[in-house]
């Protein structure tokens, strides 16, 4: 039985290998929109940058952008729904990350993107702002910003700038 | 969420011993704050130098622990690692905080004034 194991196992491990790697400028990623999940993406594709020699501060860029619009998928989507899926697609371009990202979970307000105004810091201590900074920094750090609601899913789409800094 | 304080003369110094500061942790970050500055030091300096990610629930928390000082203590910030300190700058809280570049200056500065 075993030596016969044995026998059948070559082809298939030949098999195997003649299988092409996948490509590495490409990840795709799939998660519950949890606290817990969304950590362990941001640091797959932190690994993921890392691997691909892009500088330290785009993967910081990189890690700020996702885990703000990933909270706000948990926190605003799928807010009193269980936790849904998240379906993350990363493609690396010469000059830029090009990011989708998808959810069916509930469509943004009026069917579009919120404002991305910074709030006002210039007020006396007690009125300084404890929020509404997340999209301020994601059209601050994204270029080609998108959303379309397609069906029952959201979609963003958006690049992140790499290998650019001054 | 892991903070280490340690007395200076009027100073508490506030280490926070964690590699994240992020939507997952930023209420428990808040309110452990609150309760570890319960004191009467009029200077509260927090170490950020472990802290390799702060997202807008931690920057909003850490602005949150400012306030709640009130306006008699100043709360300030030390170490902060370079995608910490981009959040401050892009947002522009870092006009709002003395920030100071390692803990071990404003500790040197009290004890030399000691």
């Amino acid at each position: 039985m075993i030596a016969q194991h044995a026998e059948h196992n070559p082809p298939e491990a030949t098999m195997k290998n003649s299988t092409p790697p996948p490509p590495n400028d490409r990840l795709a990623l799939q998660l519950q929109a949890t606290a817990e999940e969304i950590r362990g993406v941001l640091g797959k594709v932190t690994r993921w940058m890392t691997a691909a020699d892009l500088p330290a501060a785009d993967c910081d860029t990189a890690e700020l952008v996702l885990a703000e619009l990933l909270n706000n998928i948990a926190e605003h989507a799928y807010a009193g729904l269980p936790p849904g899926a998240v379906d993350i697609q990363l493609e690396r371009l010469t000059k830029a990350i090009k990011v989708l990202l998808s959810d069916h979970g509930r469509s943004m307000p009026d069917g579009r993107l919120p404002g991305g105004a910074l709030p006002d810091a210039n007020v006396p201590l007690e009125d300084l702002p404890e929020g509404g900074f997340g999209w301020f920094l994601i059209f601050t750090l994204t270029e080609n910003l998108s959303y379309i609601r397609s069906g029952d899913r959201n979609m963003l789409r958006f690049e992140l700038p790499v290998g650019r800094n001054e | 969420m892991n903070l280490a304080t340690e007395t200076c003369g009027d100073i508490l110094c506030l280490t926070v011993c964690e590699d994240r500061i992020d939507a997952g942790s930023a209420i428990q970050f808040k309110d452990k704050v609150r309760s570890l500055t319960d004191t009467r030091h009029p200077r509260v300096v927090m170490d950020l130098s472990q802290v390799a990610f702060l997202d807008s629930s931690g920057l909003g928390a850490v602005v949150a622990a400012m306030k709640a000082l009130g306006q008699d203590r100043s709360l300030e910030l030390a170490g902060l690692t370079p995608a910490v300190a981009k959040v401050f700058r892009l947002t522009r809280m870092e006009r709002v905080f003395t920030i100071h570049d390692r803990i071990e200056d404003v500790k040197g500065k009290d004890a030399s004034a000691a």
